[in-house]
């Protein structure tokens, strides 16, 4: 069982790549399906979360831990969400107001927390510690922030040659971590076609 | 010299002496035996070193005479064993009821004479009178000489078989002999000091120097019978009678009287005279031979060595002095020693015997006393100290029978031996003072044989048959042998003799033991049985003398033992020992240890508790050291091996406990410091104490706690930005100059053609939708209104779907007319929902739409190429980047989608991420944030909206955020080094 899922999975990576390589119709159908099969797994993976994250939580009520009601809460909220979407579709306006009137408010609540967060530890940086990185960082995140700041009086003379100044470094920088990113797919890939690591339960 | 009164007896004794001289009880408590301890056998050969040189020289004497005697004893044996042993029975029966516990017999005795103690009653029946019997045989005895009257009594006649009259003309001789040489000891004591020394011969027997053997032998018996009238009235020998009728006591008494004195001597020899054949040639031998059982060996001997042991005692008397003719061939040769005796007695004494009871006191003074000093008084005077024979001789009296008279006179030669002894201790004795001491010469030799000093003439009487004239007359060993009966014969006066520790002393006499004694004169000497030895002294030493002088021995010294109890075999035995008493032989190891007890009572405890006081469980708490080095146990107590290769033998492991009763020496805790020391230990206790002790650490100030400073910078922004947000302010000002990407946008809406369908891919999360519809909102609006395409909402998040409606109303999309653009779903705008699989579902819709989502129907094209744009809502660039990497190869497989714009709108967050995708063209246009969305709504001229909206607040927010950062890092480096400056203070 452990060769099959593992020639099961070289094979899947092969025809993929393959047919990424040579857009052949066979190899295209056969690259489609997989990964028709991989979205729908995917799918299913989404509703095993979901399970599993009602059993958790379930099993926290009945062994009254620490938390049991907010878990109790979640479950409820995913039955009557799970449920009236089931029944009126996501476009009713009931499933639009669970999300528009819980979901994103929290959420965005969390990233304002985020901001006055970011700005207090920007405030504590130098008590911490007050170094070259720590001030070149803030002066970064300064200078980050009047560049894109508005004013009454129109942007500031300059801006935009620091922006773009400034630009490049970021742009260097996340395309030095998207090279990262890629060499890294690939060097992954190619260890799971050639077996040597097996995510799918094979060691 | 101070004394110490004795607490039994009341007497004064010297204070150097642990014993009391009269009683013998322990003067000092050190001395005494308490409860629970043992008694310690204590070694009196120690007292050796530190006796006087006479004492030594007589000790010596004795020992060299014993090994002598031993030969004549063993000689004798068979013919004492024959002797009369029950004649002593009656003494010694006579003695039971005597209290002899405290006081020796011998002492009692003398002490009763002197005390006038009342004595118990003698029962006349008792076999007492067997003993005097002897006397009274002896004066009965001679009545076959003219000069004997008494006739010899019935009951003695067997026991005393016939006994010639040369027998007791040899004994008169023998007295008148020693009667003419004692004068001196007897007058040498002081009279008033010693009012016992009277014997009562001193006054009454004058010593004459002539004299005939019959009327001797009269005299001398007397004594005898007096000492057994007395010690049969008052079980002791009384106070010797003083009466004047002494002498003639002594003359009046009848020849038998006489011989029955001298017949309980043979008693004491241990011959029964009924077995003796009286036909024997050698009975005078016999008769002697009381003396070799006095020496306790019972060998028998030859009769040719009796006459041997009767030469010795011519060789006393220098000349073979006058022999009763009646007496044989044989006795006259035992006897001759008598009259040599005799003439030397009379040649050395200036003064002229006195006739009557001459023989005895000479006998006597011949016992003890120095030929100087005893040469010339023998007066009257000397009869009185004498007396006390007249006690003996009345005594005797009552008893005695004739048939022992022949004995007595033999009987009566032992106290030659007194007399030749002393005849070589005056050369050695190195002054006349040391003579004084020669009684204690007597009780070194054994103290036993003082009371009974005549008796010890056998050693003199056996020396001088081994013709060693100058042997100690104090021979200890002859009395050993004595066996049962023969103890059982001895009188009680003897046996006390033999018990007695030593005879008194008197304190003049004791003082010769101090080491500071002082010489006395010649008048301060007391009784010296040095006065029975004058007779071996030259004559020229004889000082002469004016009158016999009375001896100081208690006239007591005989007296019967009325008090005393019934001798037993170890004190006849001992009569004759020449051991030492044990208060006189360890008086200095006594002191020893008690000097040494007490030095331990003092160390050790610092107490001076006197070893009296304590208890005797007291002392057995005390260390097992104290009690067994004293104690020493003898072997027969300890345990026997049992087991082992010393199985059967006593004594070779100690029996002591180990480790039981030692106890631990207390040691002092205090600890013995000096004051820098303890002083030194306080600085470092202190250190101690500041390194252990909790240090408060320097806490830096705070100014505003966490959780302060967060609510402080969340309400203000609230404060702030709500603010302007509801004032709907537009007085921040936006820039018309767009980024290149934003421009890119803008010019990539203007192709997309018209009524196309567009698929807006929404992929971002909910907290992040007020951003990005801002961002985004600006753009639909711009291509809803200028192209106004069909939408297709396909989230890859799965709240994605969830949140297209509300972008759609944010924007205006949704709404409707006037206020938005009236966009219906599913005719306008579709919601394709989430589409699973990441970027296998971004690939597999990519390839084929519909195939991936085939529930859609016709909301989704077949291919990926129906859709004339792609705009992609992201707020990551993993997302963007997904869609980027999936999407441009199939853009480069398929060239119908080759041009298809791909414009991206992201978060300000992710925007710098996909610049380099922007810069590679791989995305069409950005807009990234707020800020391009604002400029594109602003410079496409897109009805103001969310981005306009959010404007002024945005910038408002950012001066805030920049201003409360610089301001907090200012604020927080100044307070970082001055908490730096506080730690570095601190140290």
């Amino acid at each position: 069982m452990r060769l099959f899922a593992t020639v099961l999975a070289i094979a899947s990576g092969l025809i993929v790549l393959l047919g990424y390589f040579y857009p052949v119709e066979p190899l295209l159908n056969l690259r489609l399906q997989l990964t028709n099969w991989a979205m729908i797994i995917a799918a299913m993976a989404v509703l095993i979360g979901i399970y599993n994250l009602v059993a958790v939580q379930m099993e926290k009520i009945r062994t009254r831990q620490k938390g049991a009601a907010y878990g109790g809460l979640l479950v409820l909220s995913l039955i009557i969400t799970f449920g009236l979407g089931l029944a009126f579709g996501p476009e009713d306006a009931t499933v639009r107001t669970a999300v528009t009137a819980v979901i994103v408010p929290v959420e965005s609540s969390l990233m304002a927390i985020l901001a006055v967060t970011l700005i207090y530890a920007s405030i504590r940086l130098f008590r911490r510690r007050v170094d070259v990185m720590s001030v070149v960082f803030l002066v970064v995140a300064i200078i980050s922030l009047i560049v894109v700041v508005p004013t009454p009086f129109g942007p500031i003379p300059g801006t935009l040659a620091i922006q773009h100044f400034i630009g490049l470094f970021s742009t260097g920088g996340a395309r030095g971590l998207l090279i990262g990113i890629a060499l890294g797919s690939l060097l992954t890939g190619l260890r799971v076609i050639f077996g040597v690591d097996r995510p799918y339960g094979g060691n | 010299m101070p004394d110490i009164r004795c607490s039994h007896c009341g007497k004064d004794n010297p204070d150097f002496l642990d014993v009391c001289q009269f009683c013998q009880s322990p003067l000092k408590s050190e001395s005494m035996l308490h409860i629970g301890e043992k008694p310690t056998k204590k070694n009196t050969g120690e007292l050796e070193g530190i006796l006087p040189e006479w004492l030594k020289d007589a000790r010596k004497q004795a020992r060299d005479s014993a090994e002598e005697e031993a030969a004549h004893v063993a000689a004798q044996a068979n013919i004492q064993k024959e002797g009369p042993l029950d004649l002593l029975a009656g003494l010694s029966f006579q003695s039971e009821s005597a209290d002899q516990q405290d006081v020796p017999d011998w002492l009692q005795n003398i002490n009763a004479a002197a005390k006038s103690k009342p004595s118990t009653p003698v029962a006349p029946a008792q076999p007492e009178t067997d003993f005097f019997a002897q006397f009274n045989k002896s004066e009965t005895k001679p009545q076959s000489e003219p000069t004997q009257d008494n006739p010899p009594s019935p009951s003695n006649e067997p026991m005393q078989p016939s006994q010639s009259n040369v027998e007791r003309d040899e004994l008169s001789a023998w007295f008148s002999q020693a009667s003419e040489q004692t004068s001196e000891p007897f007058a040498a004591g002081d009279e008033t000091a010693q009012p016992h020394s009277d014997w009562g011969l001193s006054d009454q027997v004058s010593l004459p120097g002539d004299q005939t053997p019959a009327p001797k032998e009269a005299e001398d018996l007397s004594w005898l019978h007096d000492l057994e009238a007395t010690a049969k009235g008052t079980d002791e020998l009384k106070i010797p009678q003083q009466n004047p009728n002494r002498e003639t006591g002594f003359s009046s008494t009848s020849q038998a009287a006489g011989q029955d004195d001298l017949s309980w001597l043979n008693n004491l020899g241990a011959i029964p005279a009924p077995e003796q054949p009286a036909s024997l040639p050698s009975q005078s031998q016999e008769d002697l031979s009381w003396l070799d059982n006095l020496g306790g060996v019972s060998k028998p001997i030859p009769s040719a060595s009796s006459e041997e042991d009767l030469g010795w005692l011519n060789s006393l008397g220098a000349t073979p002095a006058q022999q009763p003719p009646s007496q044989t061939s044989v006795p006259q040769e035992d006897l001759g020693w008598l009259n040599a005796f005799k003439e030397t007695a009379e040649s050395r004494q200036p003064a002229p015997v006195q006739p009557s009871s001459s023989v005895d006191p000479s006998l006597l003074n011949n016992l003890g006393a120095t030929p100087a000093e005893q040469a010339a008084p023998h007066t009257s005077e000397s009869q009185d100290d004498l007396g006390w024979l007249n006690a003996f001789k009345e005594t005797a009296e009552s008893s005695q029978s004739e048939s022992s008279q022949p004995s007595s006179s033999d009987d009566m030669s032992w106290l030659n031996t007194l007399g030749a002894l002393p005849a070589e201790q005056p050369a050695s004795q190195p002054s006349q003072s040391q003579d004084d001491l020669s009684w204690l010469s007597n009780l070194q030799s054994g103290a036993d044989t003082l009371s009974s000093a005549p008796f010890a003439d056998q050693t003199n009487e056996e020396s001088g048959q081994t013709e060693t004239p100058h042997i100690s007359p104090f021979t200890p060993r002859r009395t050993a042998p004595l066996n049962e009966e023969e103890n059982t014969s001895i009188p009680d006066w003897l046996k006390s003799a033999t018990e007695g520790p030593s005879m008194p002393m008197g304190t003049g006499e004791l003082d010769q033991f101090r080491e500071d004694f002082k010489i006395p004169t010649q008048p301060e000497e007391a009784f010296s049985w040095k006065s029975f030895t004058q007779e071996a002294k030259p004559a020229e030493e004889q000082p002469p003398r004016s009158k016999p002088e009375p001896a100081s021995v208690d006239p007591n010294l005989f007296a019967p033992a009325g008090g005393s109890s019934v001798p037993s075999a170890d004190d006849v035995n001992s009569l004759f020992s020449m051991e030492m008493p044990d208060w006189m032989s360890q008086a200095e190891p006594a002191r020893e240890e008690n000097v040494a007890q007490d030095i331990g009572i003092h160390a050790e405890g610092g107490e001076a508790l006197a070893p009296v006081d304590l208890p005797s469980w007291v002392q057995a708490m005390r260390p097992v050291e104290a009690v067994v080095s004293n104690l020493s146990p003898s072997i027969d107590d300890q345990p026997t091996e049992r087991e082992g290769p010393l199985a059967g033998f006593k004594g070779l492991i100690p029996a002591v406990p180990v480790g039981s009763a030692r106890r631990p020496k207390p040691i002092s805790l205090k600890l013995q410091a000096s004051d820098e020391q303890q002083t030194a230990a306080a600085i470092l206790e202190q250190l101690l104490v500041g390194e252990t002790s909790p240090r408060p650490l320097v806490s830096t100030p705070v100014f505003f706690s966490q959780r302060v400073l967060r609510w402080v910078l969340a309400g203000f922004f609230i404060l702030v930005l709500g603010a302007v947000i509801g004032l709907h302010t537009e007085m921040m000002q936006v820039s018309p100059d767009l980024p290149p990407a934003v421009d890119a946008v803008s010019s990539s809406v203007e192709v997309i053609p018209e009524n196309s369908a567009v698929l807006v891919v929404v992929d971002y999360e909910p907290s992040l939708s007020g951003e990005l519809e801002a961002a985004a909102g600006p753009l639909l609006n711009h291509i809803a209104l200028l192209r106004h395409p069909g939408f297709s909402f396909i989230a890859t998040s799965p709240n994605g779907s969830g949140l297209v409606e509300k972008l759609l109303s944010n924007t205006n999309i949704s709404k409707a007319a006037p206020t938005g653009l009236g966009y219906l779903v599913g005719q306008d705008y579709y919601n394709l929902g989430y589409l699973p699989g990441g970027e296998s579902g971004v690939l597999s819709f990519v390839l084929a739409p519909r195939t991936t989502m085939p529930a859609l129907g016709d909301k989704v094209p077949d291919v990926f190429s129906g859709y004339s744009a792609v705009i992609l809502l992201t707020d990551h660039a993993d997302s963007a980047r997904v869609w980027i990497e999936q999407l441009q190869p199939v853009k480069q497989a398929n060239p119908a989608i080759a041009n298809q714009p791909l414009l991206v709108v992201s978060s300000a967050q992710a925007g710098p991420l996909l610049q380099p995708y922007v810069l590679s063209r791989q995305i069409t246009g950005l807009i990234s944030g707020v800020p391009d969305a604002a400029r594109y709504e602003h410079k496409n001229n897109v009805p103001p909206g969310i981005a306009r909206s959010y404007w002024d607040a945005f910038g408002v927010g950012i001066i805030m955020a920049v201003a409360l950062i610089v301001l907090g890092s200012l604020w927080s480096i100044f307070a970082g080094l001055r908490a730096r400056n506080a730690e570095t203070a601190q140290g």
